[in-house]
């Protein structure tokens, strides 16, 4: 530039005089001084706007919500299903019911048979086709399972996992990334025909485009047609503000055509497809038609339909303007007249537009991920998760979160809360209760279900996962455990006293604690103070065995909580969460195999990759042989003791175990029990901790028994381990005895505590029966 | 074998055996996980993840499982003779030398099939 400048002046110098020649000397400077700036900053501006482009587009990477999956139905033979759960199932995996399924995404009920056609998806151990299945359900369980194909009897077949949650970047987008090539063709050429005919050929800007839009804004008088081209629109959403002034106009043509410079096509064009915005959901905005495809249809976008393509393409004009749940009829005009442009076309034939024109919008009722209804259980999800994962990941690589939560039995246990406590209110409990339930399976310790509010989905304090209350008699169990573990000393028919009690505490004064119908009853067996669950009984006997040792089992039982080593502890003056109640009780039911609950098995890459799994780990606890008899005793708690009434409240007879705990002024109530297969606990009280006029029987047993009734029950098991054996006993002696004898009842005994007296009539009866008695302990029935 | 009467369960481990025969030993372990969900007590799913584990050696996971195939089964017989194996084996990885051999003896006297007297 100093360069020209230079032959001006000496230009200038030989050709001098003349005010012309000065004029125009002068508007040449003005005119070198005016390039000069333009050049100046034009060629920064367009190495800045160049290196936005290349770099931000080179570099994208869209932050892509992580999605948590529930846990995958299983079915086979046998397997317990009711048509109400299949159903539930189903439908939160977002298929639809047809009179007779057709394609991916859909099932049908007719009698006891269920179609159902399964879309393909990448389970955790890798990815299955799509199955269309037939069903047969005889009463609560499925008769058998065939391929509808070729007839063939499948031993297993399994539904994808339901989503049931996301956890979105903080910029509150969301995204289901498609690539070119999965997306239906009429798509990709329908977006181009209705927003950019010409985009194959031009170069990021279409001046007959423009031309065009212009002439059809004059002729209507008002904006009807916009120019932009799919690229100044991918610019527009990817790298530009919203306001609309020339020079953010002037922007996008520049970066419009810098794009096309650098990348191709079909580059550009799968941008667009993932960009582009096309709904709200809430606080979230749908972008790109991966996810517009699954918020809408409920299906994956390789799937859509000619009808349902030109929907989503006629949305890119306007969203919220054209939103098919708000403003159908709209939807409807608009959808019809892409349909007529892809005919016009001929992406279509005349015959299949009008055929899509036919059909209704199909938009699903909801969208699919209806996050607040799992909000509880995600909670779970997340504490698990923070211990490995940063926020950050979660929010932005797109994690597949498999988790083990079960649809159906949570919409139990959320009714069972809701109706539960609408019920208590009824019998003249506080309106303003608050509860908690946890319900995991028993062998594997995979939560099945978590509530943490009377209110489904609402967000906040979780009372399941961080409600810390005391436990009351809940804790109890353990006291008897301790004493059981002391074979020499203890068996279930050793007598205790169940007298008054004063203590001397550290500050002075004296600790009496009360039975719950304020009486001492004498001399009473183990098994009777703790059906009973009597206060008096449980702290003499927790004295025997020393309170440091109830601190350590609880410890060992997988829960790492504060106990204060006070004797009230035996009484249940330690605070736990109903997922640690849950925890403590899962090793009881499971034979004294401690699981660690868990919430997730597995978290992937969005390309299938593990990165880390949370396999089925079993810890056992020492003394298994007295877990097993405090089992026994635990079903007894149901048979005759404080929850004697749970049966009639489930409305079933199956072998159940459980124990009821109450606080003092009647704060807390909870129940916490298990069957063969499941473990739940449950509690109920005011959040501010003030009297409730709740009891464990009177508030928490009654939602655990509402869950408990709608599941399939299976009996508790009963068997003992080696090292415990069943006697037949005469309970009031607690002396042996034999089947048959007056009085005699069969208890399980830990090796090294059983009775050395026996009954006469035991007595007679043994000589003579040795083998069938051998029968009666060994000749046990396997699995 | 344990008698498998699901065909599901039937399945799964077929699949688990063949995984674990070609070496892929986390796919093995997964596929018994899943058949564990539909059966947890049965006896031989829960030997076979056993001995899964002892591959993995993961000699206490292999313990535990082992321990609970035993006290659900029948304690005679095949299973109860692989059950002691494979404490015996993840006990004497695991350093407890006498412990290991006394399992050894208890799986010889599992071909007894049913312990004679009281």
């Amino acid at each position: 530039m100093a360069k020209t400048r230079k032959k001006t002046r000496a230009k200038r110098g030989k050709t001098a005089p003349a005010r012309k020649r000065r004029w125009a000397g002068r508007l040449w400077r003005l005119f070198l001084l005016a390039l000069g700036l333009f050049l100046g900053l034009l060629v920064p501006w367009f190495a800045y706007l160049n290196y936005q482009v290349t770099t931000e587009f080179e570099g994208r990477k869209w932050d892509l919500p992580s999605r948590v999956y529930a846990r995958a139905l299983e079915v086979y033979p046998g397997a317990l299903l009711t048509p109400g759960d299949l159903r539930v199932e189903l439908e939160t995996a977002g298929y639809r019911e047809v009179p007779s399924a057709s394609q991916p995404g859909q099932f049908s009920f007719t009698g006891g048979t269920v179609d159902i056609w399964r879309r393909s998806f990448r389970f955790q151990e890798g990815a299955e086709g799509e199955q269309h299945v037939r069903l047969r359900l005889s009463g609560q369980s499925v008769k058998s399972v065939e391929a509808v194909s070729n007839g063939q009897e499948l031993g297993l077949f399994r539904l994808e996992p339901a989503e049931i949650a996301s956890i979105y970047p903080l910029q509150k987008e969301d995204r289901t990334l498609v690539g070119i090539a999965r997306v239906p063709t009429l798509l990709v050429t329908g977006l181009q025909a209705v927003e950019d005919r010409n985009f194959k050929h031009h170069h990021g800007i279409d001046p007959r485009g423009i031309a065009r839009a212009m002439l059809a804004n004059l002729k209507a008088g008002r904006a009807v047609q916009g120019g932009s081209t799919l690229t100044q629109q991918l610019v527009k959403n990817y790298f530009l503000s919203r306001e609309r002034t020339l020079l953010r106009k002037a922007n996008e043509a520049i970066m419009a055509v810098l794009l096309e410079y650098h990348y191709g096509k079909a580059e550009i064009l799968e941008a667009y497809l993932n960009e582009v915005f096309l709904g709200q959901q809430g606080a979230y905005a749908v972008h790109g038609f991966g996810r517009a495809s699954e918020f809408y249809f409920d299906e994956p976008v390789e799937q859509l339909e000619p009808h349902q393509v030109a929907l989503l393409v006629g949305l890119v004009k306007g969203p919220s303007y054209y939103n098919p749940r708000r403003h159908p009829v709209r939807a409807r005009e608009r959808r019809d007249l892409v349909l007529n442009e892809f005919a016009e076309t001929g992406l279509l034939s005349r015959a299949e537009a009008d055929a899509a024109a036919a059909e209704d919008l199909g938009v699903s009722k909801s969208p699919r991920t209806r996050s607040t209804r799992y909000l509880s259980f995600v909670d779970l999800v997340r504490r698990q998760l923070a211990m490995i994962y940063a926020e950050e990941d979660l929010r932005t690589e797109g994690l597949r979160v498999f988790t083990t939560l079960s649809p159906s039995e949570q919409e139990k246990a959320q009714s069972a809360v809701s109706e539960g406590l609408e019920n208590l209110a009824d019998r003249g409990l506080p309106k303003e209760l608050q509860a908690a339930l946890v319900l995991a399976d028993s062998a594997s310790g995979e939560v099945r279900a978590l509530v943490g509010d009377r209110e489904p989905g609402r967000p906040g304090f979780n009372r399941a996962i961080h409600g810390r209350r005391q436990v009351g008699s809940v804790i109890k169990p353990l006291v008897y455990l301790l004493a059981l573990e002391h074979a020499a000393d203890y068996n279930l028919l050793t007598r205790i006293e169940d007298a008054p009690i004063a203590l001397r505490q550290p500050d002075g004064s004296t600790w009496s604690p009360q039975n719950f119908d304020r009486e001492s009853h004498g001399s009473v067996s183990l098994l009777e103070a703790m059906t009973r669950s009597y206060n008096q009984a449980t702290v003499n006997l927790g004295l025997q065995l020393g309170v440091n040792a109830l601190v350590s089992r609880v410890a060992q039982l997988g829960v790492n909580a504060d106990v204060e080593p006070v004797p009230s502890a035996f009484l249940g003056a330690v605070e736990l969460t109903p997922l640690e109640v849950t925890q403590i009780y899962q090793s009881l039911a499971n034979a004294g195999y401690s699981v660690p609950l868990r919430s997730v098995i597995a978290v992937q890459t969005p390309d299938g990759e593990e990165l880390i799994r949370y396999p089925l780990r079993l810890l056992p606890q020492p003394r298994r042989e007295a877990i097993g008899v405090l089992n026994f005793a635990l079903t007894e708690v149901v048979g005759q003791g404080t929850a004697r009434a749970l049966p009639e409240l489930m409305g079933k007879s199956a072998t159940v175990a459980g124990k009821t705990g109450t606080t003092n002024d009647r704060r807390d109530s909870w129940f916490v029990g298990y069957t063969r297969n499941r473990v739940a606990a449950a509690w109920v009280g005011l959040d501010d901790f003030s009297p409730a006029g709740v009891t464990g029987s009177n508030a928490a047993m009654r939602i655990w028994a509402r869950l408990f009734r709608d599941l399939p029950l299976e009996p508790v098991d009963l068997r003992v381990p080696e090292g415990a054996h069943y006697l037949w006993v005469d309970a009031p002696s607690g002396r042996l005895s034999a089947e048959g004898c007056p009085g005699a009842i069969q208890l399980p005994y830990v090796e090294g505590s059983e009775p050395r007296d026996m009954t006469a009539c035991g007595a007679t009866a043994q000589d003579g029966d040795k083998e069938s008695i051998w029968k009666k302990w060994f000749g046990r029935d396997e699995q | 074998m344990f008698p498998l009467d699901n065909p599901a369960v039937a399945s799964l481990l077929a699949d688990a055996s063949a995984a674990e025969q070609s070496g892929k030993l986390d796919q093995a372990a997964m596929l018994l996980e899943r058949a564990l969900r539909i059966q947890p007590r049965n006896p031989e799913l829960l030997q076979s993840m056993a001995e899964v584990q002892l591959q993995l050696e993961d000699y206490q996971q292999a313990l535990n499982f082992s321990s609970r195939s035993y006290d659900l089964g029948p304690r005679v017989g095949e299973i109860c003779s692989r059950n002691w194996r494979t404490i015996s084996v993840s006990r004497e990885y695991l350093g407890d030398h006498g412990g290991s051999q006394e399992a050894e003896r208890l799986a010889r006297a599992c071909k007894v099939v049913k312990p004679e007297g009281l």
